[in-house]
């Protein structure tokens, strides 16, 4: 990439800057321990609950089990709930980090498809320029002027019942025509149904910053000497945004992806609280978050219910956007 | 300026057009309509269902008639509560959420000015770590977090303040401060690298060389130019506190308008949904107005100063 480009970090910085971005970065120990905190936490998310016993996700009797509790199980099995237990007996441990799992999942995927979106109309808008740029500009203010939260869930409300009925059609036909594999790849997306229409209206969404950010960006690229090299040498517009813009964008939507991860997981937590995210039994964090807080009241508080997720989130969040600010400053982006 | 001002004001009148076209559409186009609730309706009671909401013929037309009696000032019946008027229902929780909304309006605003101002004068010492990691932080948790662990601690804990509920000004704080948190803290964060940016700024070194104490060169001199861009992020925080935020509204038990814009959603009521869309842009469209008009007048104050 860099040996058809200037550094991808500086657009229009003195050569002589003796630090590239990424070292600048490896520098902050603040963005390094962010990292850290977001590698275990992955880690922990993915890898932890499959070498649990699978007694802790199975109902117990001993419900709102405080920290420490030895819990049995009904399906037998006993273990000791760290964290203490939920409404129905199960590991409070166990469903956060199986609902962090979730939570990322979904966090991802949708700043995926935001950053898709938000590259694509950012980088038209700059390339094109005039009216293009002018119509897509308009567009976004107008969205942004929109109340997000009932846009999303308008959105969520109007494809819900479009998408169980494509999936039930999918299915018949496939049962009629014999395709097996098809039909249980089918079959395998319906308990997903919510999670896919919630990573797509997330995505559908966010992409707003995305696209003015990559578009500033693209302004000033299209203005080098490389770009004008590439179009004397008779490069049509798409290679030239496809080979030449493309890579040097990169530190720019690595570093707005780092940054709206954490917009959407809380979208999703607050989707989920109103009753319209992730549904049982899958959990989220957004999903053990709204349990908990219905724990917490003048009789007995269940603090344990709010505040596991409420600091594995919290610690989440807090270092994808301490990460996402470090790399805004290494690399300059804004 | 007036010429900026006035095409400004056409330009946000044109947004409150589009928005609101928007959802109509949106909402008319979206499968399963509003009578979908209503068991087995023939064809002809759905049409005659449609005539008596207004919402037969072509989309154009709908969307037409309903332009003609909001900008009357009558916002229709809701279609779920009936013998309510949208105007009678917002009536009644409107005030409540801009009553919650102002003073968590007044709290995030001060709060997040003063503390992004502190910290940027103590810039990389440990003030502005601790500041601006604590912002950080409350970006990160959402309100259904920081509002149980306020009730925890201020109000089981301590029982300093009551639990939830609506009757007296001790019920307003904690709802406020829970709804001003996150908000502030975005303040706070666009406060403090304003603020930066500005104390690195020429005339700075001017006022500092001239032996000006430091209190009056952050107070006077700096702070009026770095509020701007925190100037015009008033707007929308102000229009998304004033509408109130669902979340804190159920809660604190608050009788406000938040719950309103999610039921009428989910129970497809139309009409109430128009209603409180179209109070949402038209705060919207006014305030960002208003930070137009307030930044025209501080940028020309500024100008003057330089």
């Amino acid at each position: 990439m860099s040996s058809r480009a200037p550094s991808p970090a500086a657009p229009g910085r003195a050569a002589s800057d003796p630090l590239s971005g990424w070292e600048r970065l490896k520098l902050d120990r603040l963005a390094m321990l962010s990292l850290g905190v977001l590698l275990l936490s992955a880690l922990a998310c993915f890898l932890v609950p499959p070498l649990m016993e699978a007694a802790r996700n199975t109902t117990s009797a001993s419900t709102y089990a405080p920290p420490g509790t030895e819990v049995s199980a009904m399906g037998g099995g006993v273990y000791r709930a760290w964290l203490g237990t939920d409404a129905s007996g199960r590991d409070v441990l166990y469903r956060v980090l199986s609902g962090g799992r979730v939570s990322l999942v979904v966090g991802l995927c949708a700043a995926a498809v935001s950053l898709f979106i938000g590259t694509l109309v950012g980088m038209t808008a700059g390339f094109y320029g005039g009216k293009v740029d002018s119509f897509l500009m308009r567009l976004v203010d107008v969205l942004y002027a929109n109340p997000r939260v009932l846009f999303v869930l308008i959105l969520i409300s109007a494809l819900t019942g479009p998408l169980s009925l494509g999936i039930n059609e999918a299915r018949a036909a496939a049962e009629a025509r014999g395709w097996d594999t098809v039909r249980q790849w089918v079959d395998g997306a319906i308990p997903y149904q919510r999670t896919l229409i919630l990573i797509f209206c997330l995505g559908v969404i966010e992409w707003l910053t995305m696209a003015r950010i990559v578009r500033g960006q693209v302004l000033v690229l299209k203005e080098q000497q490389f770009i004008a090299a590439a179009r004397v040498l008779g490069q049509s517009r798409w290679k030239i945004m496809v080979r030449h813009l493309l890579p040097n964008l990169w530190t720019v939507i690595l570093t707005y992806l780092t940054l709206t991860v954490p917009v959407v997981v809380l979208d999703e937590s607050f989707l989920s609280f109103l009753g319209l995210g992730i549904e049982e039994p899958a959990s989220s964090w957004g999903t053990l978050l709204k349990e908990g807080a219905g724990a917490v009241n003048p009789l007995i508080s269940r603090w344990w219910l709010l505040v596991t997720p409420g600091v594995a989130m919290g610690l989440t969040l807090l270092a994808l956007n301490f990460l996402g600010d470090a790399l805004r400053d290494a690399f300059d982006v804004r | 300026m007036a010429r900026f001002l006035v095409s400004r004001f056409l330009s946000l009148l044109a947004v409150l057009g589009v928005v609101l076209t928007l959802t109509f559409v949106l909402f008319r186009v979206a499968p399963g309509g509003p009578f979908s609730f209503e068991r087995d309706l023939t064809e002809a009671q759905v049409l005659a269902k449609e005539v008596q909401y207004k919402l037969d013929g072509p989309l154009y037309r709908q969307v037409g008639r309903w332009w003609q009696d909001a900008l009357r000032g009558d916002f229709r019946e809701s279609m779920k509560s009936r013998n309510f008027t949208v105007a009678e229902i917002l009536g009644q929780s409107l005030p409540v959420s801009f009553a919650l909304g102002g003073v968590a309006f007044v709290l995030a605003a001060s709060g997040g000015i003063a503390v992004g101002a502190l910290a940027a004068a103590r810039q990389n010492r440990w003030p502005d770590r601790l500041a601006m990691t604590g912002a950080l932080l409350a970006i990160s948790l959402p309100t259904f977090v920081t509002g149980p662990l306020l009730v925890l601690s201020l109000a089981l804990g301590l029982s300093w303040f009551p639990v939830g509920g609506w009757t007296s000004w001790k019920h307003v704080v904690l709802p406020a401060i829970c709804l001003a948190i996150p908000y502030g803290a975005y303040v706070a964060r666009l406060m403090r690298n304003s603020m930066v940016e500005v104390l690195g700024a020429d005339f700075i070194r001017t006022a500092r060389a001239k032996g000006l104490p430091e209190r009056q060169v952050i107070f006077k001199h700096a702070l009026k130019v770095a509020v701007l861009p925190v100037v015009s992020y008033l707007g929308p925080l102000a229009a998304g506190l004033l509408t109130g935020s669902v979340v804190v509204e159920s809660i604190f038990g608050i009788p406000g308008a938040g719950q309103h814009f999610v039921n009428s959603i989910l129970n497809k009521d139309g009409f109430l949904l128009m209603g409180a869309v179209a109070v949402y842009c038209v705060l919207l469209v006014a305030l960002n107005f208003l930070v137009d008009v307030i930044y025209c007048v501080l940028d020309r104050r500024i100008k003057m100063y330089e």
